[in-house]
């Protein structure tokens, strides 16, 4: 179905076409709230927020081919601004500077990952804030359009690709100087492996 | 073959398998997804919108005041307005709010359901809430209902 018509259908309170959006676009908006390095519960909130706009505009979509575009817009701004207000609350509460602990356990310890997956998985977060933004909401499954990624960065979609290019550039550079992956190449036939 | 005589497929390898890895390291927890189709409940009468104002986390630094753990929301729409004052604590959500021009209860809308906030004669309510999505809910002296939009408390 189009989306015009899931989102009319949702709009008249149709609960099969709302979940059909819920189903396609929560990979989407849960990966731009994890690329800000959100942890799991103020994603949460962001990407529930951003349900709770649709339903509330769901009217008002102007165009609905721009809807991945709008939440991914929608969410981003949400995220940016529980980022500065709870920034900030941190600066009030620890002035000695210690932070709060990641409520994040590591990964390779709630999931059972290949070792190098693990450490992969691991150097991705040590990229610039940038790079893991785009990266991450380069994982979302299904694949984010270009204008959605666009929209999730506020970067031109002429700039998407140099960027990502440069990004997993600097991951492999990473990956090189680890033992791990010493003489390994990732590229066509056969991946890691 | 090597795979080095192209780097736009060894970046499309690359993408794929941290595509993979991120749907196992990282998956969209399903409570996200159930929370997300019940979100379309709060879907129903539409009401006039009070705009928001005012939000202190918005604001720069120049412009905020000394007690940043206070954060200050106001909304307004022709005849009523509701000023928040929010407090985060504990992983607690205090606030106190004032309305003008509008009758009888507050009605606090949360993800899950509403709750109706008594006014005191000065306008004043107060309650505590977990943190998230919140929007409130008034009836004007005239018997408009209005409504603020969905805010992350």
């Amino acid at each position: 179905m189009e989306t015009r018509t899931v989102l009319a259908a949702a709009g008249r309170g149709d609960q099969a076409a709302w979940d059909a959006i819920v189903a396609e676009y929560s990979s989407l908006l849960w990966s731009i709230a994890r690329g800000f390095r959100l942890d799991r519960v103020d994603a949460a909130d962001v990407v529930q927020l951003t349900w709770l706009r649709l339903v509330e505009n769901i009217d008002r979509i102007a165009d609905p081919d721009a809807l991945p575009a709008w939440l991914a817009t929608t969410v981003r701004r949400e995220c940016l601004q529980l980022i500065r207000r709870t920034s900030r609350q941190r600066v009030v509460r620890q002035p000695d500077g210690v932070e709060p602990a990641d409520p994040d356990p590591p990964v390779e310890h709630r999931v059972l990952l290949d070792e190098r997956d693990a450490a992969l998985w691991r150097m991705v977060g040590q990229l610039s804030d940038l790079c893991v933004r785009l990266l991450r909401v380069l994982m979302a499954s299904p694949r984010p359009s270009y204008p959605a990624v666009s929209a999730a960065l506020d970067m031109p979609v002429g700039s998407i690709g140099p960027t990502r290019q440069r990004c997993l550039r600097r991951l492999r550079e990473l990956l090189a100087a680890d033992d791990l992956f010493n003489g390994i190449h990732i590229g066509r036939d056969g991946g890691l492996s | 073959m090597t795979g080095d005589g192209d780097p736009a497929a060894d970046d499309e390898e690359l993408m794929s398998m941290l595509r993979r890895i991120a749907e196992r390291a990282d998956p969209v927890p399903e409570s996200v997804v159930v929370d997300g189709r019940a979100a379309l409940a709060t879907r129903g009468l539409d009401a006039e919108l009070a705009e928001l104002l005012l939000d202190s986390a918005h604001e720069t630094a120049q412009v905020r005041g000394a007690d940043d753990d206070v954060r200050l929301l106001s909304f307004y729409v022709h005849d009523v307005s509701v000023e928040l004052r929010v407090e985060y604590g504990n992983g607690e959500v205090s606030l106190r709010g004032m309305v003008d021009g509008a009758t009888g209860p507050v009605d606090l809308e949360l993800g899950d359901g509403r709750r109706s906030l008594p006014v005191d004669e000065d306008g004043g309510f107060a309650t505590r809430l977990p943190r998230g999505a919140a929007r409130f809910w008034l009836r004007t002296r005239g018997g408009r209902v209005v409504r603020t939009r969905w805010v992350l408390l």
